[in-house]
């Protein structure tokens, strides 16, 4: 498993990242023990990155990626979670909050520091607000020693460039925008990068669009996009193949992120998605996968309250 | 194993950032822009920050003076280079001088000749009455920024592009940029054909470029792309692409549309040409003319990420 350093930070982070947010629960119903041994699985396979939030699974999905690492040497890993975001429209981005929001983290993942605390899903916020209160509160809790790097989160990446530009971010995680259907994150990297900026990249299957399996009811994607993808997938199924393996080469090892972070709730997922990067990526049938999925290319939804879309104004 | 690390993905475009020739950012609690009285939907703060919350993807920018008042163009400049600190991608900024004022012109042409962030002048010529730029103190301060090395961006109505063409042939050593392409109007209105003329007229002078830019607020509301992508033409046959520059014209663009459906516009424009000319219009030429010494270039969208690192 290879590392990559995040930014100008100094922490170094697995080119594949466990997303926690299954462990609440998101995408079905889940044993416990097997959430345990997922978290246990990646750590020895080299997985160094976890990233959590107190929204998923109201809380629930930090105390048990807390109750997983608990005896494992804490140097050992780098530890991700958010402030902000506490329910479907639950958001709160004061300062007040967001320094309780640490302190409960710091206790339900049975820590003293985190590495990096992200403002979660920011479109649903204030922008103003995160930038001249979540982020300094999040400063203050860097000097207070809690805290050792702090970021943002969210989807519509001109709304995440504004906090940056606004007010200085040791990272930046957005989400199903650097996949098979949609790479606007590429354009944005060299601008963070430039910026010192980390740049995570989150749900590289497009939060279950890219698999054999399809997405979950929930999905916010237009239905041509997600037409396209099940075509995509029936294409990997005809050749053999698995559209989500594909999906995964492609978005961890054309690299244009430090880590690429995939959920998994069971320890043979983790499995396979290391032994997924570690095989060689199958460039004809990406073609053909891209030609599919090319009419809807880079297409996305709207996220977040109005004012933090792009302006849409015709007289 | 990891290929595909070495070539990174190119299929959706080469290249780097697009630059933006022509943006204004002001704010009002801070200069006065007495302008903005007459403009409410525009009058409060459009800031950097602001214009990076508007772009479909991220582009550098030339700042172009915004009709500060009188006595606060020094301090507009002053305030967009602090900007230009904080937000690397702003490039260079094209500044007031009131040309028609040798006292006050030729000493800021000095000054601004020798300043890397200042990377053109304008003096806004499209409220000046017929015969304007035939003033010998103002022909003479247009020919002091070619000796300077500073192109002028020369904003007119589409009725004072004969006038302009006069004003490119008495100052031959000035690289003038035509902004928002002589702000054309609508097909159907009288005088369209008169633009389309004079605009090639003024074409035939190779001291004279012109910038994609200012559309959507000079054509009626209910234009379509397809006369929109007509007129970019016009343009473009007028001046070949290798003279042509983009431009938004944010954020008085927001009066009339958005900066996508601007820069799909210009794209959809650009398709019937080779893509090296697509290139040279949404960026090269910019460099050309202007010439932006100030920030290192930004890496483009195919940049390869961070370096790679085995593990131990």
């Amino acid at each position: 498993m290879k590392k990559l350093r995040l930014g100008r930070t100094g922490l170094e982070v697995s080119e594949l990242g466990f997303g926690a947010s299954p462990l609440g629960s998101a995408y079905g119903a889940f044993a416990e023990q097997d959430g345990i041994d997922a978290v246990r699985t990646a750590l020895e396979l080299g997985i160094s990155f976890f990233d959590v939030s107190p929204f998923y699974g109201s809380t629930g999905a930090e105390s048990l990626l807390g109750k997983a690492l608990r005896g494992i040497e804490r140097s050992s890993y780098v530890l991700a979670t958010k402030v902000g975001r506490y329910g479907d429209a639950e958001f709160d981005f004061t300062a007040e909050r967001v320094e309780r929001s640490v302190r409960e983290s710091l206790d339900r993942l049975g820590t003293d520091h985190l590495d990096l605390v992200q403002c979660h899903d920011v479109e649903f916020g204030d922008l103003d607000q995160v930038a001249e209160q979540s982020l300094p509160a999040l400063r203050s809790l860097q000097d207070a020693g809690l805290v050792r790097y702090v970021g943002i989160t969210g989807y519509p990446l001109p709304a995440l460039a504004y906090v940056a530009e606004k007010t200085p971010v040791d990272t930046v995680m957005s989400y199903c925008q650097y996949t098979l259907q949609d790479r606007r994150l590429a354009a944005w990297s060299g601008r963070f990068a430039e910026q010192g900026i980390g740049v995570i990249n989150a749900a590289p299957l497009a939060m279950g669009a890219l698999t054999g399996q399809g997405p979950p009811p929930w999905h916010p994607a237009p239905a041509r996009v997600l037409q396209r993808c099940a075509e995509a997938a029936g294409l990997c199924r005809r050749r053999g193949g698995d559209l989500a393996r594909l999906a995964l080469q492609f978005s961890v090892t054309t690299g244009v992120v430090a880590s690429t972070v995939v959920g998994a709730k069971h320890s043979d997922e983790v499995r396979r998605n290391v032994r997924w990067i570690g095989e060689p990526l199958d460039e004809r049938l990406l073609r053909e996968v891209e030609h599919v999925l090319a009419p809807v290319r880079d297409v996305g939804w709207s996220n977040g309250r109005p004012e933090n879309r792009q302006p849409r104004m015709r007289l | 194993m990891n290929t595909a690390a070495e070539t990174p993905d190119t299929a959706e475009g080469e290249g780097r950032a697009v630059i933006d020739a022509h943006v204004h950012f002001w704010d009002p609690r801070r200069l006065s822009y007495p302008w903005l009285a007459e403009a409410p939907a525009l009058d409060r703060p459009h800031t950097a920050e602001d214009l990076v919350a508007a772009l479909p993807e991220p582009v550098e920018v030339i700042f172009v003076e915004a009709g500060a008042a009188v006595h606060d163009g020094h301090e507009e400049i002053e305030w967009v280079r602090r900007a230009a600190r904080a937000h690397r991608w702003i490039r260079g900024a094209v500044a007031h001088i009131p040309l028609e004022q040798p006292d006050l012109a030729l000493p800021a042409i000095r000054r601004y000749g020798a300043d890397p962030f200042i990377v053109g002048v304008r003096r806004n010529l499209q409220d000046e009455a017929a015969g304007f730029t035939a003033d010998v103190h103002f022909r003479a301060g247009v020919q002091a920024l070619g000796e300077a090395g500073l192109p002028f961006d020369a904003c007119v109505r589409d009725h004072q592009l004969p006038e302009l063409a006069q004003l490119a042939a008495a100052c031959p050593q000035t690289t003038i940029v035509l902004d928002h392409m002589g702000k054309p109007r609508s097909a159907q209105a009288p005088g369209a054909a008169a633009w389309r003329t004079a605009l090639a007229r003024l074409a035939g002078r190779d001291n004279v470029v012109c910038k994609l830019s200012g559309l959507s607020t000079e054509l009626p509301a209910d234009t379509s792309p397809a006369h929109a992508v007509d007129v970019l033409h016009a343009a473009l046959d007028a001046f070949g692409p290798a003279r042509c520059l983009y431009g938004s014209d944010w954020p008085v663009m927001n009066l009339a549309t958005d900066y996508s459906a601007w820069l799909d516009l210009v794209h959809d424009a650009l398709a019937t040409y080779p893509a090296a000319d697509t290139c040279a219009v949404l960026r090269a030429n910019a460099e050309r003319t202007y010439r932006p010494g100030h920030i290192a270039t930004s890496p483009g969208p195919t940049t390869p990420g961070p370096p790679r690192k085995e593990s131990a």
